[in-house]
């Protein structure tokens, strides 16, 4: 087993190289970590000698090509792919059983209403912001993890309060004339559309994060 | 022709299939058992499986998990019921061609 300053070296050796999607260095150095180990152990030579023939794979072209790959793989803008049918539906759906009650309640109340849309977007946005950095405790510099939901991951809430904050701003004749400003109506949509597809991007995290706490929490869930 | 240009659209219903005998596997593994089933034949490069992983990975058609191993992180991948979808279409897809092949290496004489 190689030791942590070892481990590190390798680490250090992927990021002068270039790789700075920190989740594509730890892979990366799992696997340059194994076969080092394994020419140790089958060929008995020192860490140095093996390290050098191991490194030899991961010349600077090849991990040029891989942190491309893995820049253009997870783009913020190939979030798009949550937006199926399905999960368009369930989103559509979401919206319209928010907006619903608006068109009910008296003026006074849908100012009220608003508010506390508003004020829950805003306590939602906190929250996952919270859970964020603590589950992102790594050095700044690290943060830039690949993982596809990440962007999402802190990017939603701000969507979801910034939509619920404008839709506040928009709907009150008192603090905007929505007729003239069309800039604010297409500004609206754009972040309307984002909206929906980061929470796809959520729906997509909380099914995963259920099905990891199901299996390593399995009392839970029997019937 | 190249004998790793041959292989290289092979790649992704090899792995798909490897997952899907061994459970869940991570890179290192993948490219040794790969070496192992065909005694070094096939050899497949770092440059080109670490690649393909992600991408099945953010198709939805493999899923990975970390696991501490000591000092260091190891991502282990498994398939998605998309991906055992896609795998055994995938492995057909590629059994019709290798027959096709077949077909056009060694005609049957009438």
């Amino acid at each position: 087993m190689l030791t942590t300053e070892q481990i590190q070296n390798l680490d250090c050796y992927f990021e002068e190289n270039g790789i700075e999607f920190y989740d594509l260095r730890q892979e990366l150095v799992d696997h340059v970590s194994q076969t080092i180990e394994n020419k140790m152990k089958t060929e008995g030579i020192s860490f140095e000698v093996a390290y050098e023939e191991a490194i030899k794979v991961f010349d600077k072209k090849t991990l040029q090509l891989q942190n491309l790959e893995a820049r253009l793989e997870y783009s913020p803008l190939r979030e798009w792919r949550y937006l199926n049918a399905k999960r368009s539906l369930v989103a559509l759906g979401s919206c319209f059983l928010m907006i619903l009650p608006m068109l009910f309640v008296s003026t006074d109340a849908l100012f009220y209403l608003q508010v506390f849309y508003a004020v829950a977007g805003l306590l939602f946005y906190i929250q996952h912001l919270y859970v964020f950095l603590n589950t992102a405790k790594i050095p700044a510099k690290k943060l830039r993890a690949f993982q596809p939901l990440t962007n999402f991951e802190w990017g939603f809430p701000l969507l979801f309060f910034s939509f619920s904050f404008g839709w506040f701003l928009f709907s009150h004749e008192k603090i905007v004339k929505p007729d003239t400003a069309i800039g604010v109506h297409v500004l609206y949509v754009v972040l309307l559309v984002f909206s929906i597809s980061a929470l796809m991007a959520q729906l997509h995290v909380k099914k995963q994060q259920y099905n990891l706490a199901k299996k390593i929490f399995p009392f839970l869930f029997k019937n | 022709m190249n004998k790793r240009m041959l292989y290289k659209g092979c790649l992704e219903p090899i792995l798909l299939k490897l997952l899907h005998e061994n459970g869940r596997m991570y890179g290192y593994e993948i490219t040794q058992r790969v070496k192992e089933l065909t005694a070094g034949e096939l050899k497949i490069t770092e440059g080109a499986l670490y690649p393909l992983l992600h991408r099945l990975e953010a198709d939805g058609k493999l899923v990975a998990e970390l696991e501490n191993i000591g000092n260091r992180v190891r991502k282990y991948y498994s398939l998605t019921q998309t991906g055992k979808k896609e795998k055994n279409k995938a492995v057909l897809e590629l059994e019709n061609f290798a027959q096709t092949l077949q077909l056009l290496l060694q005609p049957k004489l009438a």
